[in-house]
């Protein structure tokens, strides 16, 4: 019976913010070739089927053959990478002829590239993939914060528990907790570094989340517009200027959140994370000034800035958080180009 | 050379309970040896040839397995019904029905008839367990043997009141204090010819489970409060359900209580049980199954068919039918909810009539499966029904679907402040 159980159960599908998706760096792979591959988020989650609402912001090709897509697809607090290629005919078909931005529902796999350098990249693979509505991202922006807050508590709890190992899966699966989540804490805590430092800003990212699906669509549809020339919009319906990538969104309320923390010094502490821009912004000049147009090597960029003293963690990272804020992409594995 | 064999011998003799003759043993025994076969195959080759099993397991009910052959199982016949069923053209009638030990209450069905009634206690040996709807399910068959015995299987008839929603499938000796919703009396076939029970909905202050009662009582009235203890739990078409009998005592309470519907249930909290009845789930729709859309079913069995040939009737008018097999994941679990024609009409908008014009056009029943698939694809649905476990993985089928109102906003209202506080 618990053989038909074990083929039959269908895998759950996790609700992810691209901040913790993006910042996986952990992979398991259990048993042959054809047992799933899992990759564990900072939240202890053992992912390998995920579903995402967000807003495609970017979609290209950029197979040989014209077969493998590679989408942007964004929620309040960063991007997901999504390829299709000739495995998945209908999704590619579908990005190919999506209309960017446009609202997306996606059902899909955590998949992993690590290339010889030692970085890694995680990308989402489609299963399902069908247009979507702004009520249903709000919706998934409520559930996938509330998710993301139950695994923030289990992840305190198991470290105020004092336990690790399999002693801990036992103490999580006695509180009735799911097989996948209680694995996937356990290598959590004995993988990442810095856990409550990821975990502060997780939190300010899933609020920031939350706060931009309680005001109102129209209230945002004037900030949008006033913040960017809103005739940059190439459509014929005059409804989409709600669908503007929520990028600009991030730096609206970005701007709100600094003038209230500057009234109320007691929160600044929350954001202070997010306010460290140096190496960052000495990358995104690397970048610039060493790509003549036709992108440059992903290991020059690094070379070049740890030469300028920027240790290769930070490089790394840097580069990650200019591709989530869309000022950087990777045409090809292992080339960076500014946009 | 002899004695050599004769521990051997006697251990054969005794696992054949001692009725076949010695010389006869010693002959084969030797003659198997003399072809180099090793001892033990030797042994459980002769132990099978005149008929005698391998060594016997006596098994609590609660320790039983798919699979297991030949044990004995001791326990008291709580239900007993004839049917007759057809295997290869020939009719058969069986006995199916539950027994209990002190461990737990499980299914069986005796392939011939050994003159059980409800409440013998008794020793059956030669016994092998088959999985019955994902259970497992004691057989008596041919070589099994039934006796009667005058001991009682000594169940402790103090126990602790146990909530609705924590009892499972083979629960004895079950405790409990509900309201009866509904009910209604049905006639069934027994072994002693026709009898009437009882069946209908019970509840406690948050959960609600079908009920079945073998003896007529008059506390058991829809609207009463009652006290019940020594009942038992059987599963039914994969939904827990409560089993009141003649061992049962009921008393009606002077209280009331009172079911209160608590809203949607998590998916993740209710996947790990045998079955929920009437429970309402609210999540997004993964996936939709192969097998949805038009289908077309055989007008004798409804079975689903392929081009108009059933597999038990052949040739037949096939008539149409919609229906939907989706994943629904809400984030914390998923799985199968199924909606008939009635309810993909509701949700989808188009009749049979409509959906077979489209199929038409497009000249394809693929192409309703289609349209479905770009109507419900990531979309959240809220659906009311029972839950069960089955071959099929656990399954939802509903008997309501809606799409819930939209108060996300004021949800995450409340979430900030949750998480300011």
């Amino acid at each position: 019976m618990e053989k038909a159980e074990k083929i039959m159960d269908r895998e759950i599908a996790w609700r992810i913010f691209a901040h913790e998706f993006n910042r996986s760096n952990l992979h398991v792979s259990e048993g042959d070739e054809r047992a799933p591959n899992y990759i564990i988020t900072p939240t202890g989650v053992k992912c390998n089927r995920l579903f995402i609402v967000g807003v495609v912001t970017e979609v290209e090709n950029i197979g040989k053959d014209n077969n493998l897509w590679r989408a942007r697809i964004a929620d309040p607090t960063g991007v997901f990478t999504v390829y299709a290629g000739q495995y998945q005919p209908e999704a590619a078909i579908f990005l190919a002829e999506l209309q960017v931005p446009a609202y997306v529902a996606i059902v899909g796999k955590a998949r992993k590239y690590e290339p010889e350098d030692g970085s890694v990249y995680i990308s989402v693979r489609p299963e399902e993939i069908n247009t979507a509505d702004e009520k249903q991202r709000d919706r998934w922006v409520l559930d996938t914060a509330e998710r993301t807050l139950e695994r923030i508590k289990l992840m305190e709890e198991a470290l105020n528990s004092g336990l690790s190992g399999n002693e801990l899966r036992e103490f999580l699966q006695k509180k009735g907790e799911n097989p996948l989540l209680a694995d996937g804490t356990v290598r959590a805590l004995q993988h990442y570094k810095e856990l409550d430092k990821i975990k502060s800003e997780l939190k300010n990212a899933v609020i920031h989340a939350v706060k931009t699906i309680t005001t109102d669509s129209s209230v945002r549809e004037q900030a949008v517009g006033k913040g960017e020339a809103a005739g940059t919009q190439v459509s014929e319906n005059p409804k989409s200027s709600s669908n503007e990538p929520p990028k600009q969104e991030f730096k609206m309320e970005e701007i709100k959140k600094e003038k209230e923390e500057a009234r109320n010094p007691s929160e600044s502490g929350i954001t202070e994370t997010e306010k460290t821009p140096e190496p960052k912004e000495a990358i995104a000049a690397i970048i610039d000034k060493l790509d003549t147009g036709k992108g440059i090597s992903y290991s020059s960029v690094v070379e070049t800035a740890m030469k300028a003293g920027i240790n290769p963690e930070t490089v790394e990272a840097g580069i990650k958080e200019l591709m989530d804020e869309g000022r950087c992409y990777e045409p090809k594995i292992g080339v960076l180009r500014k946009v | 050379m002899e004695l050599e064999f004769a521990p051997h011998v006697e251990e054969i003799k005794r696992a054949l309970d001692n009725e076949v003759d010695e010389s006869n043993i010693t002959a084969d025994l030797k003659k198997l040896l003399e072809y180099r076969v090793p001892l033990s195959e030797a042994k459980r080759s002769l132990i099978k040839k005149y008929g005698g099993g391998e060594k016997t397991t006596i098994k609590k009910l609660k320790d039983i397995q798919i699979g297991d052959r030949n044990i004995e199982v001791t326990g008291q016949v709580l239900e007993i019904s004839k049917k007759t069923v057809n295997i290869k053209n020939i009719e058969k009638t069986i006995f199916s029905g539950t027994i209990c030990d002190e461990t737990t209450a499980r299914s069986f069905t005796a392939w011939s008839d050994f003159d059980m009634k409800v409440g013998d206690v008794i020793r059956v040996t030669q016994a092998y367990v088959r999985n019955w709807q994902e259970r497992p399910e004691v057989n008596f068959g041919n070589k099994s043997k039934v006796t009667k015995l005058t001991s009682k299987i000594e169940i402790n008839q103090e126990s602790e009141i146990r909530k609705l929603a924590e009892l499972k499938d083979g629960d004895i000796n079950v405790h409990a204090v509900f309201t009866i919703l509904n009910m209604e009396t049905h006639e069934i076939n027994t072994k002693d010819g026709a009898k009437k029970i009882m069946g209908g909905i019970v509840a406690d202050e948050n959960t609600k489970i079908p009920f079945t009662a073998w003896v007529l009582l008059p506390e058991l009235a829809a609207g009463n409060t009652v006290e019940v203890k020594n009942a038992y739990i059987r599963s039914f078409r994969g939904v827990p359900t409560l089993n009141i009998n003649e061992n049962s005592t009921i008393i009606k309470l002077d209280k009331r209580m009172e079911y209160k519907e608590t809203g949607s249930v998590r998916i993740g909290d209710i996947i790990g049980k045998d079955g929920a009845y009437d429970i309402v789930i609210e999540g997004n729709i993964l996936s939709i199954r192969p097998g949805s859309g038009l289908i077309a079913r055989c007008p004798e069995c409804s079975r689903v068919i392929q081009k108009g040939m059933c597999r038990a009737h052949g040739k037949v008018d096939e008539k149409m039918d919609m229906r939907i097999k989706a994943i629904i994941d809400d984030g914390t679990g998923a799985l199968t909810l199924v909606l008939d024609a009635g309810l993909t009409q509701k949700i989808c908008g188009y009749t049979i009539e409509e959906a077979q014009k489209m199929a038409k056009t497009a000249m394809s029943q693929k192409a309703v499966e289609d349209e479905i698939k770009k109507k419900l694809i990531g979309k959240i649905l809220a659906a009311r029904g029972n839950m069960s476990k089955g071959e099929f993985g656990i399954t939802l089928v509903a008997n309501d679907v809606w799409e819930p109102q939209e108060i996300t906003r004021e949800k995450a209202n409340e979430l900030l402040r949750r998480i300011a506080g």
